[in-house]
């Protein structure tokens, strides 16, 4: 990764060094951000899969008061004398 | 329109969003292809300078791709799920709404089988000489109110159809109309009154109580309601009263006293039982003369001998 150039040269030795500690900032930067999108993607997992478990918990006791509310319906439904 | 235009712009945001999720799944093969390409590029050409660069430059633009992808599904993945929450919230809310329906019309039912059962009634049976008949109107109209009976459901039932039988008392009173039993006394034979005016009831005219003491065997017989202490008594009582206020003028004191032992036999004293026998030793006379004349009759008619039994006379 170093420039081309002679390697004996004191001056272009600064220079490849240089260049490879700018390789490695580059590299750094990228791997921290890429970093960054895995701890989001983590975090909207969780995020996302406790609204989703709200959300079936919500569904269920939604579910739960539908099959009351149909069973007296059918039993005011079966008894129309009640109504009477 | 409005519903169809919506469904549309949610037909479009699916497929926008199925969209970038398939562009998040190539991203991956597309990072391993530009990897494999650049490490041969690098290996086989001699500027690896700008191999690098290019490498540099596509990391970046991958990078920053990868972020907005992520970014644009997690934020319709969100409003998805929110989406979802506020349509359950909806749902709740009319399940609720329902609920409050089902529990209203279930109270309102209740509400009416209370007062379907309240309104029966188990009228009580009396007998028919405490129902007091009131003249121009319906025997329903002379009968106690019920009604007012039930209220009162602390209060013992005696002190109850006191005040009942009281207030229909005073009612009759009011109209001051004569009862039945009364009307029935004046109305009798001239010969009935005088076989009545005895002398037991002519020996206390001024104490019409000590008089009815007697007669109240048929009242332990027939278990009245009323306790005997009460101020106001009963409608049969009240003839009695009325009998005894009766008594007071000499007419009326002796239809009281014939009506009395036609309907209330047991009721009679020993004073009227000898009053009987000595009404059974004037009664031969009475018949002799009464057999004399049929057989005047008779003879006139016919000549036919007499049955054996006149005879007896």
């Amino acid at each position: 990764m170093g420039r081309g150039g002679g390697m004996g040269n004191p001056v272009n030795v600064g220079i490849a060094v240089q260049a490879d500690w700018e390789n490695r900032e580059f590299i750094s930067n990228i791997s921290l951000n890429v970093r960054r999108l895995f701890d989001f993607l983590l975090r909207f997992e969780a995020t996302t899969k406790s609204k989703l478990a709200s959300l079936n918990e919500k569904l269920d006791i939604l579910e739960r008061k539908l099959e009351v509310l149909e069973v007296q319906v059918g039993s005011a439904t079966t008894n129309p004398s009640v109504f009477n | 329109m409005s519903g169809a235009t919506v469904e549309e712009v949610q037909i479009q945001e699916a497929l926008l969003f199925s969209e970038t999720i398939k562009g998040l799944k190539t991203l991956r093969s597309q990072l391993y292809s530009a990897a494999e390409y650049f490490e041969l590029a690098y290996t086989q050409q001699d500027e690896k300078q700008a191999v690098t660069n290019n490498l540099k430059e596509y990391a970046v633009k991958a990078l920053v791709n990868t972020v907005d992808h992520l970014g644009s599904i997690s934020f319709k993945v969100s409003s998805l799920i929110d989406q979802r929450f506020s349509e359950a919230t909806d749902a709740d809310l009319r399940i609720s709404c329902i609920h409050q329906r089902t529990q209203a019309s279930q109270a309102c039912v209740d509400r009416e089988g209370i007062s379907q059962q309240s309104l029966v009634i188990t009228a009580p049976k009396y007998h028919k000489r405490y129902i007091l008949p009131a003249q121009g109107q319906s025997m329903p109209s002379a009968m106690p109110n019920f009604r007012e009976m039930n209220k009162v459901v602390v209060t013992g039932r005696a002190s109850q159809m006191h005040q009942v039988f009281s207030a229909a008392e005073t009612r009759a009173k009011e109209k001051k109309q004569p009862s039945l039993r009364k009307l029935q006394s004046i109305a009798r034979l001239p010969s009935q009154r005088a076989r009545s005016a005895s002398p037991a009831q002519r020996a206390h005219p001024m104490a019409p109580a000590k008089n009815a003491t007697p007669t109240n065997r048929a009242d332990k017989r027939s278990e009245s309601p009323v306790p005997s202490t009460a101020p106001a008594p009963l409608t049969r009582s009240a003839s009695l009263s009325k009998k005894a206020s009766l008594l007071k003028t000499s007419s009326v004191r002796a239809q009281a006293a014939v009506s009395q032992p036609k309907k209330l036999a047991p009721m009679r004293t020993q004073v009227d039982r000898s009053d009987d026998s000595k009404d059974g030793e004037r009664t031969p006379k009475k018949s002799k003369k009464f057999l004399k004349s049929i057989l005047s009759r008779r003879k006139s008619r016919k000549d036919e001998p007499l049955p054996s039994y006149f005879d007896d006379y």
